[in-house]
C-alpha cells in the first residue's frame, strides 16, 4: 500500500520563480495541514471574491481490471446523479445551480475528484456539499439504474470517434485491459452490484486516501478550522495504490511488434497510433525521455514528427507525441489523422522517426531548442492558484521529493544527446503496438508494413 | 549541454507574496478600474489589464473577419489565411528571401496552373508533368526555409498555448508569454501582419483538407453540425462551414486568400488585447511603436445577405455510421438586442446545470436523453442568428421521441416559468463573470471578443446588470415570438447501420 510521504512544503511554498524575464514572481505560499484522519489539506488565499474546493481520493482508471473496468466512472456518475444524504438528487443540482456554482464529480485516471466552484459569500454550502458528498453518498438503485445507462451510452458514443477508438485499442492492447489498458464495456458496466459500488466508495473515500486542495479569498488558519470541522469526522481507512505488471506489458508489445491491429470504420480518413509501456514518475531516466519526446512529437510545430509528416508533406492535420509518466506506470503514444490512402506512409513515418532516436544522435541544436522552451514556459506552471495547488498535490500522490520542482530544470538542462538515445532504445527496443482505424481500402497497404489483425 | 548555453533558468529564491491584500469585490467595478483602453492612430484598439502574481501575459489579436465575410468562391480563406499567418515573412522564416522569391512566384504560377486544369478536367495530360514541376519547386525552396518560424520562436522563449482560430466573426492570435517577451512579441506580430510571404500554401491546402476530414467528414457530429446551418440559412453566409466545403478546399486560390489578407485584416477591424503582470504604459508604448506602423485601409464591402423569414419548418435526415443525434435551432436577433439576452436566460433556464428544465426532465427524470446543450448565438453573434439545441438520445428512444419531449417541456417553461428560476440564472451569470478573472488566457478572450464583434468591451462588465432587467413575462414573449414551428429547422443523424443497408 503507498504511503504519503512527509512533505517538507514550507521550503517551496516560501519559494518564488524568477523568470527569465529577471521579475520575481511573487508566488502566494502554499498552506499545508494534516488532519487528524490522515486528509491532507493544501490552501492558497486568492485575491478573488470565490471559493474553489476541489477533494481527490486515490482511484481511476489505474485501478481498474477486467473484472471492475468502469467502475469509476460509473461510481462518480452515480453520486453526481444522486448526491448525498443531505444533498440528495435534485436537492443537490438545485442547491448548486441556485448558488451559481460549478459543480463536477469526475473519474480520471489515478483521481476521482469532487470540485466546486462557487462565489465567496456561498463558501460554507460548499464545503457542507463536498464533505457530505465524501462521506454519505446518496447510493441508491435508482440512480445507479440511471448511472449505469448514461455510462454504457457514452461507452457507445465512444465508437463513434476513431481518435478515441484507436487510443483505447492501442492502450488495451498493451496494458492487457488493466490500468491505462481497462477498457470499459456496456455489458460490465451493467453488471456491478449497488453494494459493491458503495463498497468501492467507501474503501477509497476514506482519510489516508484524500487530498482537498482550497483557494479562497480567507485566511488559512479559517479555511483550515472550516475543514478540519467538515472532514474530520470521515474514517481514516488506508491509503490505496493501484497493481502495476510492468513485464505482463513489456511481453504483450514484443509479442505484437510485427502486428497492424486494424479496426475498420467506413468514413475517408484513417486513425494511426503507435505505442508502448514507458516507466513510471519517478525513474531516473524521464527527464530525457521526456526531452526525447519534446523533440520527437511533442513540441508542437517544430517537433519532428509534425515536420515529417504535416509541414513537408501535407499529409495530416492532428500529429503528436505524447508520454506520460504516473505513479506507478506510464505510456507512450505517437499518432496521425490521415487520408486512407496515405494511411501506410503516415505509418512508416511514424515508425521511421522513432526509430532514428534509437539510432542517431539527437543534434545539440534540437536539445538546446527543447530544454530552453522547457526552461521558459515553466513558469506557466506556477501562474494561477489552480495550478500551484494541483502541482503541490501531484508532489503529495507520487511521493515526490520536495524539491522536485526545484531541482526538475536541472535535471531537464543535464539531459545530453547519448542519454537520450540510451533511454529511446530501453523504451523502444521491445517494439511498438500499432492500431489503425480507417476505411478497409487501406489494408492492402498495411499488410506490406506487418501482419493484419482485424479487430471486431 | 552546458547551463551558460541557456536563456537564464528559473531559479527558486524565498519571497513572499500577500495576495489578500488587494481582494477584488466586484468583478464589474474590477474591470472598469483597471482595464486600460486606447485606439491607436490607425485605428487599432488596444486593451490592456495589469493583473495577477506571475510575469506573464496573455496575447490576443483579433479581427473582425470571418468566413461570414466570404463568398461560395472563397468559401474556406479565412481559415486557410489563419494557418498561413504562421508562415513567416520576407525576413521570419527564410535564410534568403532575395531568392526564395524567385521560387515563390514559380510555384504560384504552376499551382495556380494546376488548379485551373483539375477543375476543367482532373485528367488533362498536363497535370502529372506540372504537379511533378510543383514537387521540385517545393523541395528548393524548402533549403531556405526555417519550417513553422513562429513556433520555433516562441516555443524557445517559454510561449505557451501559441494558437489561432476562425469562427464566423473573428479571427484570432492568441499565445502567453513571460512578460519579458513583450517586445519580441510585438515585433513577431506586427510583422506578419505587414509582411506576410504565403510559403508552403499549397502543402497547407492539403492539411486544411485533413483537418474537415477529421472533423468533420469522418464525425457523424460534424458533419450534422455543418449541414444544419446550411439549411437554417439558406442566403446569409452564415451558411458556409468555417473551413470551407470539401469542394471548394482544394480549389482554394493563392491569390484569393491573398486579397482576402490585404482587404480585411486592416486596423479599424483589430484589436489587441494583453491581460497580465505589466507597465500598462510601457506596454501602450511599445504596442504603438509596432502596431502603428500598419498602414490605415479602406473597409470592404459590407456582408449585404440578410437571411429571409424562415416561414415554416425544415427538417431533414443524415445518415451516417454514428450513433443519433439531434439539433434543433430557431432564428432570432444577435446581441446586443434585448430579445438575444432573453433568449441567453431561456438557454439558461433550458440547459444551464443539472437543475435545470430540460436536463432535470429529460435525462435526470425521463430518462429519455444522455446530454443535451444549447446554444444561443449559433453559429455567429455578428449577425442574427440561431438558437440552437443539441441532444443525444437514450436508446431505447429515438430522436424523434426526444425532440417531441424537449417541446414539452419547452411548452412549459413558456407557461410557468418562475421569478425565483430567473434569480438562479442571475446568479450563475454573476457568477460566471467573477470565475472568468481567475485566467490571464480566459479574461484576454472575453474583453477581445466584445471589443472586436461589438466595439466595446465594457459589456464584459455590465452583462450580469443587463441580464438583471429580464423578466418573465420577456421569456413568455420570447416563447411566442421565436420558439414556434414555423421558425425552426430540425436535424436528425441516423445510425446508417441500423438500416442494414437496407433501401
Amino acid at each position: 500500500m503507498k504511503r504519503y510521504a512527509l512533505l517538507v512544503l514550507m521550503l517551496i511554498a516560501a519559494s518564488a520563480l524568477q523568470g527569465s524575464a529577471g521579475a520575481d514572481l511573487k508566488l502566494p505560499p502554499v498552506r499545508t495541514a494534516a488532519l487528524t484522519n490522515g486528509i491532507k489539506l493544501f490552501y492558497v488565499q486568492d485575491e478573488l471574491p470565490q471559493v474553489t474546493v476541489v477533494l481527490s481520493a486515490g482511484y481511476g482508471r489505474m485501478y481498474e481490471d477486467r473484472e471492475s473496468a468502469g467502475m469509476a466512472e460509473l461510481m462518480a456518475q452515480a453520486v453526481s446523479l444522486g448526491g448525498s444524504k443531505r444533498f440528495p438528487g435534485t436537492v443537490l443540482h438545485e442547491k448548486v445551480d441556485a448558488m451559481g456554482g460549478r459543480f463536477s464529480i469526475e473519474a480520471g485516471w489515478e483521481h476521482v475528484l469532487i470540485s466546486i466552484k462557487v462565489l465567496d459569500r456561498f463558501r460554507d454550502e460548499a464545503l457542507d456539499i463536498v464533505a457530505d458528498l465524501a462521506a454519505n453518498p446518496n447510493m441508491e438503485e435508482q440512480y445507479l439504474d440511471n448511472a449505469k445507462a448514461l455510462v454504457a451510452d457514452s461507452i457507445r458514443r465512444k465508437y463513434d470517434d476513431p481518435a478515441e477508438i484507436a487510443f483505447e485499442r492501442a492502450r488495451a492492447i498493451i496494458f492487457g485491459g488493466e490500468g491505462y489498458g481497462s477498457t470499459p464495456t456496456e455489458a460490465g458496466v451493467r453488471s456491478y452490484s449497488l453494494e459493491r459500488v458503495r463498497e468501492t466508495w467507501r474503501k477509497h473515500f476514506a482519510g489516508r486516501n484524500i487530498m482537498i486542495g482550497m483557494y479562497a479569498p480567507l485566511g488559512f488558519p479559517e479555511a483550515e478550522r472550516l475543514c478540519r470541522e467538515r472532514f474530520a469526522p470521515l474514517p481514516a481507512g488506508a491509503a490505496a495504490m493501484y497493481p502495476a505488471d510492468r513485464k505482463k506489458a513489456l511481453d504483450a508489445v514484443a509479442s505484437s511488434r510485427n502486428k497492424i491491429f486494424f479496426y475498420p470504420k467506413d468514413i475517408p480518413q484513417s486513425t494511426v497510433v503507435v505505442g508502448t509501456i514507458a516507466p513510471d514518475i519517478k525513474y531516473a531516466g524521464a527527464y530525457s525521455l521526456e526531452v526525447m519526446n519534446y523533440i520527437l512529437g511533442g513540441g508542437s510545430f517544430s517537433s519532428r514528427l509534425m515536420q515529417e509528416i504535416r509541414v513537408k508533406r501535407g499529409l495530416a492535420y492532428a500529429v503528436q507525441s505524447i508520454m506520460r509518466f504516473r505513479y506507478r506506470s506510464g505510456v507512450f503514444l505517437a499518432f496521425a489523422q490521415t487520408e486512407n490512402k496515405s494511411a501506410g506512409e503516415v505509418l512508416s513515418l511514424l515508425t521511421g522517426n522513432i526509430g532514428r532516436m534509437t539510432a542517431e544522435p539527437v543534434p545539440a541544436a534540437e536539445i538546446v531548442w527543447a530544454q530552453r522552451a522547457i526552461n521558459n514556459s515553466f513558469v506557466f506552471q506556477f501562474d494561477t492558484p489552480l495550478n500551484i495547488l494541483s502541482n503541490y498535490m501531484e508532489i503529495a500522490y507520487n511521493e515526490l521529493p520536495a524539491d522536485y520542482y526545484i531541482s526538475y530544470l536541472d535535471r531537464i538542462n543535464a539531459v545530453d544527446a547519448g542519454e537520450i538515445m540510451r533511454e529511446s532504445r530501453d523504451l523502444f527496443s521491445p517494439g511498438l503496438i500499432t492500431v489503425v482505424v480507417g476505411n478497409e481500402s487501406v489494408v492492402p497497404e498495411l499488410r506490406k508494413r506487418g501482419e493484419v489483425v482485424v479487430l471486431k | 549541454m552546458k547551463k551558460a548555453m541557456m536563456v537564464p533558468a528559473l531559479v527558486f529564491i524565498a519571497l513572499l507574496a500577500s495576495p489578500g491584500d488587494a481582494a477584488i469585490r466586484d468583478a464589474g467595478v474590477y474591470l472598469k478600474k483597471n482595464v486600460v483602453a486606447k485606439k491607436l492612430k490607425n485605428g487599432i484598439t488596444v486593451i490592456l489589464l495589469n493583473r495577477g502574481f506571475a510575469p506573464v501575459c496573455a496575447f490576443e489579436i483579433a479581427f473582425r473577419v470571418g468566413s461570414v465575410d466570404e463568398n461560395y468562391r472563397t468559401a474556406g480563406a479565412a481559415h486557410l489565411l489563419e494557418h498561413m499567418l504562421f508562415k513567416g515573412t520576407d525576413t521570419i522564416g527564410t535564410t534568403d528571401y532575395a531568392k526564395e522569391r524567385v521560387i515563390q512566384s514559380r510555384i504560384e504560377a504552376v499551382g495556380e496552373t494546376i488548379d485551373r486544369l483539375k477543375l476543367e478536367s482532373p485528367k488533362n495530360a498536363r497535370l502529372p508533368e506540372l504537379e511533378k514541376e510543383l514537387a521540385r519547386l517545393q523541395e528548393a525552396q524548402s533549403k531556405f526555409l526555417t519550417a513553422e518560424p513562429y513556433d520555433r520562436i516562441y516555443s524557445e522563449i517559454g510561449g505557451v498555448g501559441l494558437n489561432a482560430s476562425t469562427s464566423r466573426d473573428k479571427t484570432g492570435y492568441y499565445i502567453e508569454l513571460p512578460a519579458s517577451q513583450m517586445e519580441t512579441w510585438a515585433k513577431m506580430e506586427s510583422e506578419r501582419l505587414m509582411n506576410l510571404v504565403l510559403r508552403e500554401y499549397y502543402l497547407e491546402r492539403s492539411n486544411v483538407l485533413q483537418e474537415r476530414l477529421m472533423h468533420y467528414d469522418s464525425l457523424g457530429t460534424g458533419l450534422i453540425y455543418e449541414r444544419f446551418m446550411a439549411e437554417a440559412f439558406i442566403a446569409h453566409p452564415y451558411r458556409h462551414p468555417i473551413i470551407g466545403w470539401r469542394s471548394t478546399i482544394p480549389f482554394l486560390s493563392i491569390e484569393d486568400v491573398r486579397a482576402f489578407y490585404r482587404e480585411r485584416y486592416i486596423p479599424s477591424r483589430m484589436t489587441i488585447t494583453i491581460v497580465g503582470m505589466q507597465d500598462t504604459a510601457k506596454t501602450l508604448a511599445l504596442v504603438e511603436k509596432y502596431f502603428g506602423r500598419i498602414e490605415q485601409r479602406p473597409e470592404p464591402p459590407p456582408v449585404t445577405a440578410m437571411e429571409p423569414p424562415q416561414m415554416g419548418e425544415r427538417r431533414f435526415i443524415l445518415d451516417f455510421e454514428s450513433n443519433p443525434y439531434l439539433v434543433i435551432g430557431w432564428h432570432k436577433p444577435a446581441f446586443p438586442a434585448y430579445d438575444d439576452l432573453v433568449c441567453e436566460v431561456i438557454s439558461e433556464l433550458l440547459t444551464g446545470g443539472m437543475s435545470a428544465r430540460l436536463n432535470r426532465a429529460l435525462v435526470v427524470e425521463k430518462k429519455i436523453a444522455s446530454s443535451i446543450s444549447a446554444w444561443n448565438g449559433a453559429p455567429g453573434a455578428r449577425y442574427d442568428n440561431v438558437f440552437a439545441l443539441f441532444a443525444t438520445p437514450r436508446p431505447p428512444h429515438t430522436a424523434e421521441e426526444l425532440e417531441r419531449a424537449i417541446y414539452a417541456e419547452m411548452d412549459r417553461l413558456f407557461a410557468d416559468v418562475s421569478e425565483a428560476e430567473l434569480v438562479k440564472v442571475i446568479n450563475s451569470i454573476e457568477s460566471e463573470t467573477v470565475f472568468d478573472l481567475e485566467t490571464n488566457k480566459g479574461l484576454a478572450r472575453t474583453l477581445s471578443y466584445y471589443q472586436t464583434l461589438y466595439g466595446d468591451w465594457t459589456y464584459a462588465a455590465q452583462y450580469p446588470e443587463m441580464t438583471r432587467r429580464i423578466t418573465v413575462q420577456d421569456i413568455k414573449k420570447a416563447g411566442a415570438r421565436y420558439f414556434i414551428p414555423g421558425n425552426r429547422t430540425v436535424g436528425v443523424l441516423r445510425d446508417s447501420r441500423a438500416a442494414g443497408g437496407a433501401r
